[in-house]
């Protein structure tokens, strides 16, 4: 078999130019966005449910539960027959729940007899799932274990605290996994409501990518859709409103270093400065060593190792976020330089020429961005998931191209405000 | 096997003749190699499903060549090369591959150090002149040693003194290992040792080490063979064959045995690793016993989990790891995180009870074997949807000394492994008598 596969991928190249994207509904209502690659033998699938956290109502970390026991029994099959099906035929079934998508993803050879029993066993596992008691009882315990674990490690009781404070009052401000007594209040009928709910084919946005033909991820998208219920698409959730004074807050942890993190609400995908947010956000700190964060605190400085600046663009708005970590002596040097140079990156435009040079690694980069069957997936689901037309990639040069040094000092200054920010520090200030 | 995938191959040693002089070259596995006069290796992998390519320069130096109180040294270098050469100043390397929409970076590990840029192929010849530069031009500044050191300081305080688990593992190799042979010190280096490099050291470790015939030059990605090994004698054929590389003493690991260590850390969960020391495929005196050891770290990682954790319920986590491609010896461990409340003896009790029973009944293992057979080869296919998995493993599979054949030979030698071999392995290799074990004993935060 592997001399075929082998054959198989060195005979076939394809250079491509543009991504060619086919998109349409199964009759059930779910969006499928496709696209096919040649070269290597394989097929991806991602489900995305609007099912993830942000759905969680008051009982925080149903939605991530909800998720991870999706693979552990159907109303025919065991975990172990799950899993050693899935091992058998050399696929790999895994699940993700973030803020806005919970994702089940297969990834299978496209050999006629290894697809077409891995599709059935993976949309048997999506869509005939059975919640057992016994299996809710041992994740609760893992993820007991999980909530221990971030106890343990600044970086993550940092961002979760910074969640908190930018997402204050909203369905993204708690942790995903829950905390100890929400997790505990959690029962079987809890889950299965919530997979009748979220788990139906008009809150499913399909993405398919690899070898096969439109006819076969026609057939495929069916074959997902059909065992699902067609319920609704969940409704909109309110977006995250800017924040209204500033906040200073300091957790102390017993570490060498402090982790600083300094941000406000941020924006989604539909917003009108998304570009000059995009390409500002590279040049100050989105594009390691060569931004202008990376330059001041590390280069000039010698302050941290990793410092950078990022926009998470979730549905009801993510966050702009600043995060360095550094020798709990310095972490005020480390925020006043930081604090300096995003003042600074407001009030005034930034060079032409580092504009140019952001612009240039942007779009003379942009080939890798689709160079393998993965970012492809991830693309796919960013655009249907959030509702992005499908020329968003193609396009997205020519909208960077237009964006000039004034439109991203406005941008942010329409974004951020220096007065009401969150600035948070874990570590041992001593 | 490779038969057919040489029929299948349009390029062939002829492509290249003799006409380019001083380049000798072969061409099988879908893999084009050459090699200057100077030393300097070059492999090519055709991937055309994106115009893009992935160039990688992989030297022949890591922490395996360090000692006190140089430990960490190899990976000091590697943030130096980011400082500027006699033609480009501090921060212009980087800035110029970003302004050409590159995305780079640079790796160093036990028994290697490498370099790397991915871009539009338009910028092959870019990547490869640049990358050239550094090898031999670097200009060593004390001012930015000063900073990176503190970089690298920060670095280690975030990778490993902030990472109770992360101390775990440096742990374990402190103990397993003699202080004077390799794989003892962390690859990051001591901190008392990172405070104390001088520009000398620096400026010797490069001098020694970062030759063409101390490295090599890997290109994956929708590029001309031809064209990559034209550039790669354009920029490099000028430096010279470092005679000094092959006098370099060889510096094995010293394996000690039975070592236990408590560690007392500020943490949440315990954390348990054991190790026993083996044969790397490099260092092997019977190479299918690497293979064996490799499957066996496959199916004891899925059957502990699924006993300990899925089943019993007594550990949230296990990881079993072997590490095939290591240039010296290396370790097989185990380790874990016990469920919430329980000793670790119960964890361990249960590890040992089904390594005895892996031991004794072999022929309950076939279905296991025969899916992880199934899973690797698909992982081959797999692991080719990123240009950058692929060269690290021809780069990394030259670096050690296997050579890339060995990545094509991977699936054919683990399908020859059966149950009976994993028993003989595991009877041979997994004494708990002999292993070494570090404990993550927490204490409140």
């Amino acid at each position: 078999m592997m001399k075929f596969l082998l054959l198989f991928i060195s005979l076939i190249s394809a250079v491509q130019a543009q991504l060619n994207i086919d998109q349409w509904q199964t009759p059930e209502g779910a969006k499928v966005l496709f696209t096919q690659t040649k070269g290597l033998p394989m097929l991806d699938v991602q489900l995305n449910f609007d099912a993830a956290s942000s759905r969680d109502g008051s009982q925080y970390g149903l939605a991530t539960l909800t998720n991870t026991l999706i693979g552990t029994a159907t109303d025919r099959l065991t975990e172990e027959q799950i899993i050693n099906g899935f091992e058998s035929l050399g696929s790999e079934f895994s699940t993700a729940s973030l803020k806005d998508m919970a994702i089940i993803s297969m990834r299978s050879l496209t050999k006629k007899d290894v697809l077409k029993r891995s599709l059935s066993l993976f949309s048997e596992v999506v869509s005939r799932v059975e919640f057992q008691q016994a299996y809710l009882t041992r994740e609760k315990k893992q993820i007991y274990q999980s909530l221990e674990s971030a106890k343990q490690n600044p970086g993550q009781v940092a961002s979760l605290k910074f969640d908190e404070l930018v997402f204050a009052g909203h369905a993204y401000a708690h942790a995903k996994i829950g905390n100890k007594e929400s997790i505990e209040a959690i029962r079987l009928q809890d889950l299965q409501a919530f997979y009748r709910q979220y788990y139906v084919a008009k809150n499913l946005t399909i993405a398919l990518v690899g070898d096969i033909s439109k006819a076969q991820a026609k057939q495929i998208a069916r074959q997902i859709s059909h065992g699902l219920n067609i319920g609704q698409k969940a409704k909109t959730n309110p977006v995250v409103t800017p924040l209204v004074q500033a906040q200073q807050v300091h957790i102390d942890f017993p570490s060498k270093q402090t982790h600083l993190l300094i941000g406000q609400t941020g924006i989604n995908r539909a917003h009108p400065d998304y570009y000059a947010l995009y390409l500002g956000n590279h040049i100050l700190g989105g594009s390691g060593l060569t931004s202008m964060l990376s330059d001041e605190i590390r280069e000039k400085n010698g302050l941290a190792y990793s410092v950078s600046s990022r926009l998470t663009k979730m549905k009801s708005n993510g966050y702009f976020l600043i995060k360095l970590q550094t020798k709990n002596s310095q972490t005020q040097q480390a925020k006043n330089i930081a604090l300096t140079t995003l003042k600074n990156f407001i009030n005034n435009p930034i060079d032409a020429q580092k504009l140019q040079d952001g612009k240039d690694n942007i779009i003379g980069g942009f080939a890798l961005e689709t160079a393998s069957n993965l970012n492809i997936l991830t693309y796919l689901s960013i655009i249907g998931f959030y509702d992005l037309p499908l020329t968003f990639l193609n396009d997205f040069i020519a909208k960077i191209e237009k964006i000039d040094t004034k439109d991203v000092q406005k941008a942010y200054k329409r974004l951020i405000n220096m007065d009401k920010l969150v600035v948070l520090s874990v570590g041992a200030i001593k | 096997m490779k038969i057919l995938i040489l029929l299948a191959f349009f390029f062939s040693a002829n492509a290249f003749s003799n006409s380019n002089a001083g380049v000798s070259n072969k061409a099988h596995n879908g893999i084009t190699q050459a090699s200057l006069d100077n030393g300097l290796e070059i492999i090519v992998k055709v991937d055309d499903r994106a115009p893009v390519f992935i160039s990688q320069l992989w030297y022949k130096v890591g922490a395996s060549n360090e000692s006190r109180p140089n430990t960490g040294i190899s990976h000091m270098l590697e943030h130096m090369m980011f400082k500027g050469t006699n033609k480009y100043r501090v921060g212009e390397f980087s800035r110029i591959i970003a302004k050409n929409g590159g995305d780079e970076n640079a790796f160093t590990s036990k028994d290697y150090t490498a370099y790397y840029q991915k871009m539009h192929n338009s910028k092959l010849e870019l990547a490869i002149k640049m990358e050239a530069d550094r090898m031999r031009n670097l200009t060593f500044s004390g001012r930015e040693l000063e900073k990176e050191r503190q970089v690298v300081i920060e670095e280690r305080r975030m990778r490993v003194e902030d990472n109770p688990n992360a101390k775990v593992f440096e742990q374990l190799r402190l103990i397993s290992y003699g202080e004077s042979g390799a794989y003892h010190a962390p690859v990051i280096g001591f901190q008392a040792d990172i405070e104390s490099y001088q520009l000398k050291d620096l400026r010797d470790w490069y001098e020694t080490y970062y030759a063409p015939n101390n490295a090599t030059l890997v290109v994956v990605g929708n590029v001309d063979p031809a064209q990559v090994v034209a550039y790669a004698k354009q920029y490099f054929s000028a430096y010279a064959f470092n005679p000094k590389i092959s006098q370099l003493k060889d510096k094995p690991p010293i394996a000690l045995t039975q070592q236990h260590k408590q560690l007392k850390l500020k943490a949440k969960l315990p954390l348990v690793t054991m190790a026993f020391h083996v044969p790397s495929l490099n260092s092997a005196q019977d190479k299918s016993q690497a293979y064996q050891l490799e499957m066996l770290s496959y199916v004891l990682d899925n059957g502990l989990s699924k006993t300990l954790i899925r089943d019993r319920q007594i550990a949230s986590s296990i990881g079993v790891d072997y590490r095939l491609y290591d240039k010296y010896q290396t370790q097989f461990t185990i380790s874990f995180i016990p469920a919430q409340g329980l000793e670790n003896k119960t964890v361990i009790n249960a590890i040992k009870q089904q390594v005895t029973e892996l031991i004794n009944k072999p022929e309950l293992l076939t279905d296991e074997i025969r899916r992880t057979k199934a899973q690797l080869e698909a992982n081959f296919v797999f692991e080719q949807d990123q240009i950058s998995t692929q060269s690290y493993y021809l780069g990394m599979l030259e670096t050690v000394g296997l050579g890339v054949d060995k990545m094509f030979e991977y699936v054919d030698k683990m399908n020859e492994v059966v149950s009976k071999d994993l028993s003989k392995a595991a009877k041979l290799f997994l004494d708990f008598e002999q292993m070494n074990q570090v404990e993550l004993i927490p204490q409140a935060l």
